[in-house]
């Protein structure tokens, strides 16, 4: 049986490298990836309750997993019929929306 | 043994995870995230959650073709290097170690559906199923067709 703080430990560790990403980068599909590697812990923490008693089960995790990897892949896709226009989506021109 | 098998996955998993957010290039970042999520895919296995480890599995090897057809394949191309197929030694083995690999983790399934399916969650496995599989599915025919058209000229889509 794997400790559950050493779980949550890795989980922890997943999100805080994907969350110091999303503030410090600034390529949008960089911050979509970065995103991906925080959600990522989520799973490793439902993973770790799956068989805890009380907690939430394997079958949340797949519609969490599903969740995420159908905003992963629309974002994905949105930004890529942006630079298919345009160059590399950078955050902070995100005024171009208006145009 | 669990556990050292746990940090084993866990600590290449963090690697790549800190090349994923740090790399300057996206497409590297982009394979780096697909090393990422395999990992972690092993690790929901030594957790005790195969039905987690194996969708997991499948969405970053789909996202590796993806990566694969759509960025490196087309960028060698573009470059004119020599396309023809080879069929070495090592990736037949490689391909024979995914499919053996494959088979011991999905052999690890029917066990725990029959748990889950029996210990009066069937209802809700039977949703959460049907939901995952809607989401993937749409996702899916959004990827075929937000990446089928090649870009034109001045804006216009072309075939």
């Amino acid at each position: 049986m794997i400790p559950l703080d050493q779980v949550l430990l890795v989980a922890l560790l997943h999100l805080l490298v994907g969350g110091a990403g999303m503030l410090m980068r600034r390529p949008a599909l960089d911050v979509l990836i970065c995103g991906v590697v925080g959600a990522a812990g989520a799973l490793l923490v439902f993973a770790a309750g799956a068989g805890q008693p009380g907690a939430a089960g394997q079958v949340e995790g797949l519609v969490l997993m599903a969740v995420l990897v159908s905003v992963a892949a629309v974002g994905g896709a949105v930004i890529f019929c942006f630079h298919r226009f345009r160059r590399t989506v950078v955050l902070d021109e995100q005024n171009r929306l208006r145009e | 043994m669990r556990l050292i098998l746990f940090w084993i996955f866990a600590v290449p998993a963090l690697l790549a995870a800190l090349l994923a957010a740090g790399h300057k290039r996206p497409v590297t970042g982009l394979k780096a995230l697909m090393v990422m999520l395999f990992l972690d895919a092993l690790e929901l296995f030594v957790l005790g959650a195969p039905l987690l480890g194996l969708e997991l599995m499948v969405v970053s090897l789909a996202g590796a073709a993806a990566v694969w057809g759509g960025v490196a394949r087309r960028r060698l191309e573009s470059l004119g290097a020599p396309g023809r197929p080879r069929y070495t030694l090592a990736r037949l083995a490689g391909l024979l170690l995914v499919i053996l690999l494959f088979h011991r983790l999905t052999a690890m399934i029917p066990g725990q559906l029959q748990e889950t399916l029996l210990g009066g969650s069937g209802g809700r496995a039977v949703l959460g199923g049907i939901a995952a599989g809607m989401l993937l599915g749409s996702c899916a025919i959004l990827m075929v067709v937000a990446f089928r058209y090649r870009a034109g000229e001045e804006g216009t889509a072309e075939k």
